[in-house]
């Protein structure tokens, strides 16, 4: 192996060094490199490149005029304005056990820095490689011409969370639909549901008909659940699920909806059995019974998703080899939030109880859901806020992994969103959001922080416990197409007229041969 | 018009009749002239006043005083270092123009010999030279501009205002 660089001096931080290089092209910003320190791998990550010389300003004072022809005119040696003065960050020699180690000691001025190869980088930052049992391969490293893949840990994104944040139009659905086909690989074979708001993840049904999701008998099974699909009965829900749907309950309203609750459990009730029931209670004069029938009426009866007969089962929605999308579009703000609420809270207390061994609602294998816009659940005001922070909280300890994808991480909840420890951030602008991934995220450094902006469509920075070492990937292509693409309005439009021009053309006026005044 | 001093590897004297800025050559060796100087016949020097007057009525010849160019050795015609030095008595010529052209702009401009010539000779003289070179090579004009406005600049630079 050639060394690309030798180095300079310390950097101002300790742990950093400059290295001098005449490289053009491989020595990009988050590119790794090493050297050699008693015989390990020393990586380091390169945070910054600069040109070793600058051009007088005024060499550039003429666009047509290349700045290096006037260096060759004066006849000086240009070869000090090819070269390139590198910063790079010590990480450390990697030890299977206690991860990076950095060895304290800088290398020394003149010593040999290494481009590191395909291999040590698949060996020291990714915990999986590709195709193996609890892989996800997302795409392949941003920096290398050649194609070095990125994986990442499903069993750690499963058990402590992850998220994806980016500006609208950067891709952040494009990849939620790449981990969603890995994670129905055969070497995955997750239980995975999607909330979909925008309904772009029907185009996951492609993966019944695709070779590569198939072996030895397994094949994936994609569910697309509409409006009409997606129902809660209402005798199926938990008395705190019904509290959690009716906004203001004075202690009052709750007591008597606890005994009515209580007198009607066991049985398959409906609503109006409910009200029924709270009247035979307290009576229908009470100012209680009346605030409390007319939420049942407002928040629950008039809601399409809470129906008085069917029910969708969790194992119907949930179960290895399957892909749930429900599709949330149709539905009002409050539906999207009552029915992820409920859903959510199901899901927890069907894993608790599997796990502790209880009775009721159980699902015996772990869970991995995929919550897009996820501002809108994981917000302080949403209705869904509380269970998703106990299922962040807890869930690892009962199987319950939640991917939170947003393009406005500020208006998730700073505690949610810390509790994801598996971040996939692609292009952000927002200054406001750009802060609040900088506090809320721990695991990027500063200077990682700072590509974000200059990220493009498909390129994201993963961070976090799922891969040994923050880095730029660009996302690998997806096996399914993308439903999520913007419409090309203009494109449409031309369409539409060609279209219609002739069949709605306004018929031209008859010249009017008389005029009022003339009768 | 020869070589009457050489003064060290990159200077020499010359009788000639140019102009400061002026081109020469002296074999294969490109020069420019930096200075002139006006340089009477040594034994006037031991003349009293009365007696110049009277010799100058008989041989006014003897009083012209020389006309003598400080010149300062720049590169070969191929723009190389100069490693030959010219002897006296070498003829010096002035270049022409043409030959100018073909010396600096040879399938891509050059002038290789500007930067040690900056530690040397005042900057109206490197001026000049530019000035010209930009006249007989207008197609490298926008070039040399820039070179010229650094010069200056640099120079103003040096100097507070």
């Amino acid at each position: 192996m050639r060394p690309v660089g030798l180095v300079k001096a310390p950097a101002e931080i300790p742990h950093e060094f400059r290295f001098v290089t005449p490289d053009k092209k491989a020595l990009k910003t988050g590119e790794f490199v090493y050297y050699v320190h008693n015989g390990e791998k020393v990586i380091c990550r390169i945070t910054k490149r600069a040109p070793l010389r600058l051009y007088p300003d005024i060499y550039l004072s003429k666009p047509d005029i290349n700045p290096e022809r006037i260096i060759k005119a004066l006849g000086i040696n240009a070869g000090e304005f090819e070269l390139f003065d590198v910063k790079a960050g010590v990480m450390g020699y990697f030890d299977e056990i206690l991860g990076f180690v950095n060895p304290r000691i800088p290398p020394v001025p003149g010593q040999a820095i290494y481009l590191a190869e395909n291999d040590t980088i698949q060996e020291v930052l990714m915990k999986k490689r590709a195709g193996e049992v609890g892989s996800i391969h997302v795409g392949f490293l941003l920096n290398r011409e050649e194609e070095v893949p990125v994986i990442l840990d499903t069993s750690l994104i499963t058990s402590e969370h992850m998220c994806i944040l980016a500006s609208t139009g950067s891709g952040k659905s494009y990849l939620a639909g790449v981990i969603a086909e890995e994670l129905l690989r055969p070497y995955n074979s997750a239980a995975l549901l999607v909330l979909d708001p925008h309904g772009e993840y029907h185009t996951l049904n492609e993966i019944e008909g695709i070779e590569e999701f198939r072996i030895d008998g397994y094949s994936p099974n994609v569910r697309i659940f509409g409006k009409n699909d997606i129902k809660i009965r209402l005798s199926e829900l938990e008395y705190d699920e019904v509290t959690g749907m009716l906004p203001e309950l004075t202690d009052r309203m709750e007591a008597l909806l606890n005994r009515a609750y209580r007198e009607l459990k066991g049985m398959k009730f409906t609503s109006q059995d409910l009200m029924d029931k709270i009247i035979e209670i307290a009576g229908a004069d009470d100012v209680s019974v009346r605030g409390l029938t007319w939420r049942i009426n407002r928040y629950v009866k008039n809601v399409d998703i809470i129906d008085d007969f069917v029910h969708n089962e969790l194992k119907d929605l949930l179960k290895p080899g399957q892909a749930s999308v429900l599709q949330l579009n149709e539905m009002s703000d409050i539906e999207q939030q009552i029915l992820t609420s409920v859903l959510l809270k199901r899901i927890l207390n069907a894993r608790i109880n599997a796990e502790k061994g209880t009775t009721g609602e159980l699902l015996e294998y772990p869970v991995f859901l995929i919550i897009e816009e996820a501002h809108r659940f994981a917000s302080r005001d949403s209705r869904s806020y509380r269970v998703l922070r106990t299922i962040l909280a807890e869930g690892r300890k009962f199987g319950v992994g939640v991917c939170l994808i947003s393009q406005r991480p500020s208006k998730i909840d700073s505690d949610i969103l810390s509790q994801c420890m598996t971040q996939i951030i692609m292009r952000i602008v927002n200054p406001a959001d750009h802060e609040n991934i900088k506090n809320s995220v721990e695991s990027i450094g500063r200077e990682m922080i700072e590509e974000l902006p200059g990220l493009t469509k498909g390129q994201a920075l993963v961070a976090g416990v799922a891969i040994n070492s923050p880095v730029l990937i660009r996302v690998r292509k997806r096996l399914t197409s993308h439903g999520g693409l913007s419409k090309n309005a203009p494109q449409e439009w031309v369409d539409w007229m060609e279209i219609n021009t002739h069949e709605n053309e306004i018929p031209k006026r008859k010249k009017q041969e008389r005029l009022f005044w003339d009768a | 018009m020869v070589v009457l001093r050489v003064l060290n590897h990159r200077e020499l004297e010359a009788e000639i009749d140019f102009c400061v800025g002026d081109f020469i050559k002296i074999g294969d060796v490109i020069g420019l002239v930096t200075s002139i100087y006006q340089e009477e016949p040594e034994y006037i020097r031991y003349m009293g006043n009365l007696e110049k007057e009277e010799v100058k009525k008989f041989l006014p010849d003897v009083f012209k005083a020389r006309r003598i160019a400080k010149c300062l050795l720049l590169c070969t015609e191929n723009l190389e270092d100069v490693t030959k030095i010219p002897k006296v008595g070498d003829k010096v010529e002035k270049v022409e123009d043409e030959e100018l052209r073909q010396i600096h702009y040879n399938g891509e401009f050059k002038i290789p010999y500007l930067i040690p010539l900056l530690e040397k000779v005042e900057i109206p003289i490197i001026r000049a030279l530019i000035l010209k070179i930009m006249e007989i090579i207008p197609e490298e004009k926008d070039l040399l501009e820039i070179i010229l406005a650094e010069i200056e600049y640099s120079r103003m630079r040096g100097v507070e205002l």
